[in-house]
């Protein structure tokens, strides 16, 4: 995949942000382009499952305890990890604050960041998936 | 104040569905926080949002005070009912719900702390000239409990300085006995409460439990709602309770509720509350025992005399209301009985009996209430008390309550799980308890004693 593929892929998405479709499929030679906007309602529906998730976008990242989700430290980092990002089992993916105590949730699993299901300053449950992850073996997104 | 739209009802089995009932009929939205064994619960099936806040493990789940008021903040509730147990009674946790500006639906951080320390309560109830069972003072060692012993004879009870439920304390016959059971005691306080401290006061054998509800507001308003009786225990744990004590006189009765209202005005109690008392049957007399702050499991009894809901007015009160009563409003109607029926084997010294319910069918009897989390097909999990429903039956009279509690206990089918259900048939049944002739230990003494032999 190249670099020019990566900013195409990152305009359609932008542009589809902006526009009423609900879902693209999108093949350009090797690049496989899957979008699907999800009402508040589906995303979470899809959150309840930790099996439907495993099906669709991989492994899931449970959320270790109850507490307000952030991807990064402060509000103007980025994000730990994106999508797409390939994780080791002991990278930090994103934090979870309990009152004032912040506490660092780990991938738990080796592979590629696939999906994210809360959003910054978003309660989340014991056992809620936050991320999905991929392994290599199941990788669809093949290498250059 | 602001006015509470939302609780978040930080408890689990009968008293959470009982302060989700509550809300429900205040139309205010109840949160339920479960732990992982209790996603299938009825308090989740029943609250406007479940939030599962941990595993199965109390400690990890509702006792875990940071994730419990994390869980109030990010659902937005403006308020945590405590319940009992658990939390109820942490005033760090009273604490840190006010300091991220949630009220808390119970008393001052202070008055549970002051209440708390089993030893100050009693030096300010003495301040206040209401008696205390004679002797009562901190033993630093075996030496000092023997002099006191010399001083003031046998029997005599220990008791943990921290705590309640009968953990650390034990009844001395005689000297002869000090020596092992002041360590026992000593061992198992600082096991329970972290604090090994014991006290130790001259032991009442023929003592009644008698305990009178009080509720304040935050305008410096209480009253009382007369007293229950509570002296059916076993191992220092209530088995059935009633309202009022037919055992008291009514200048007995008016005595004990004053005493109660003394202590509560003179912290400017707020909440509903319970100041507990022995009453030494072979003299009359009563002495001040401790003070509940919070709501207690026997707060059904009350309720079913006075028609007052006492989790709607500690919410009321909570968010800032005068009380809507005043004393002279407060009158008791008939008697109440209310039996704890837990998943236990009376059979099998009591041993839990978790389970799956594969039977339930509580009896039908407009006069017969039951507080309960449970239904067919309900798992009865390991991890908790095993308190599955309590059964209050209202009659005319006393005999009319026991005859009304004897029909709906036989009309309550569960199967799947053992119970106490044929305990408390039994005790209904004993000439004993309908005569009122019992005491704090006439159940593990006498009727069980006998029921062995």
């Amino acid at each position: 995949m190249e670099s020019r593929d990566i900013s195409d892929a990152l305009s359609l998405i932008e542009w589809m942000k902006q526009s009423h479709l609900n879902a693209l499929h999108l093949r350009m030679g090797s690049l496989i382009l899957d979008l699907k906007r999800y009402a508040e309602e589906e995303r979470k529906a899809d959150m309840d499952s930790a099996e439907n998730i495993e099906r669709q976008a991989g492994k899931p990242i449970l959320s270790p305890r109850l507490g307000i989700f952030f991807r990064s430290a402060k509000s103007e980092d980025r994000p730990l990890v994106e999508i797409g990002q390939r994780v080791q089992a002991d990278d930090c993916v994103c934090f979870i604050n309990v009152l004032d105590q912040r506490y660092c949730v780990t991938a738990g699993v080796q592979g590629r960041i696939t999906e994210y299901f809360a959003q910054d300053g978003q309660l989340v449950e014991f056992k809620q998936p936050i991320f999905a992850v991929k392994g290599q073996e199941s990788d669809e997104i093949k290498q250059p | 104040m602001k006015k509470i739209k939302s609780v978040l009802v930080a408890n689990r089995g009968e008293i959470a569905v009982r302060v989700i009932r509550a809300c429900q009929a205040l139309g205010i939205a109840a949160i339920a926080v479960v732990s992982e064994a209790d996603r299938e619960s009825l308090p989740a099936k029943m609250a406007d949002r479940v939030l599962c806040i941990g595993p199965a493990q109390a400690t990890k789940s509702y006792l875990d005070i940071p994730t419990v008021v994390t869980a109030a903040l990010g659902a937005g509730t403006d308020a945590i009912h405590p319940g009992y147990g658990f939390l109820a009674e942490r005033p760090d946790f009273a604490e840190t719900c006010v300091k991220h500006g949630l009220i808390f639906i119970g008393p001052k951080a202070l008055h549970i702390r002051q209440m708390g320390d089993k030893l100050l309560a009693r030096e300010m109830a003495a301040a206040l000239h209401i008696p205390v069972i004679p002797g009562s003072c901190l033993v630093r060692d075996l030496q000092e409990a023997a002099s006191f012993g010399e001083k003031t004879g046998y029997p005599l009870l220990l008791k943990a300085a921290a705590g309640g439920g009968g953990r650390g304390m034990k009844i001395l016959q005689g000297p002869e006995e000090l020596k092992s059971l002041f360590n026992e005691a000593s061992a198992e306080a600082g096991a329970a409460f972290g604090d090994d401290r014991l006290y130790i006061e001259r032991y009442v054998p023929h003592a009644r439990h008698i305990e009178v509800q009080i509720l304040g507001d935050c305008h410096g308003n209480v009253i009382h709602l007369f007293e229950r009786d509570c002296s059916l225990q076993r191992r220092y744990q209530k088995i059935l309770e009633e309202a009022p004590a037919t055992v008291l006189t009514p200048e007995q009765r008016l005595e004990v509720c004053e005493a109660a209202l003394l202590i509560a005005r003179h912290i400017r109690y707020e909440s509903a509350g319970t100041v507990e008392f022995i009453l030494d049957q072979d003299e009359g007399r009563f002495y001040f025992l401790e003070m509940n702050t919070r709501i207690q499991v026997e707060h059904p009894v009350t309720e079913m005399i006075t028609g007052l809901d006492l989790i709607q007015e500690q919410i009321r009160i909570a968010g800032g209301q005068p009380l809507r009563y005043s004393q002279a409003d407060i009158t008791t109607e008939g008697h109440a009985i209310e039996c704890r029926i837990n998943a236990e084997s009376p059979e099998r010294q009591f041993c839990p009996s978790p389970g799956r319910i594969t039977q339930w069918q509580p009896p039908k009897d407009p006069l017969v209430r039951v507080d309960s989390h449970c239904y067919e097909g309900y798992v009865v999990s390991p991890f908790y008390d095993s308190l599955l429903a309590k059964i209050i039956a209202h009659g005319k009279d006393r005999p009319e309550a026991v005859e009304r509690m004897q029909t709906a206990l036989s009309h309550f089918l569960i199967s799947g799980v053992e119970t106490t259900m044929p305990l408390h048939r039994r005790i209904l049944m004993d000439d004993a308890y309908r005569a009122g002739k019992i005491d704090t230990c006439w159940l593990e003494k006498v009727f069980l004693g006998n029921a062995k032999a």
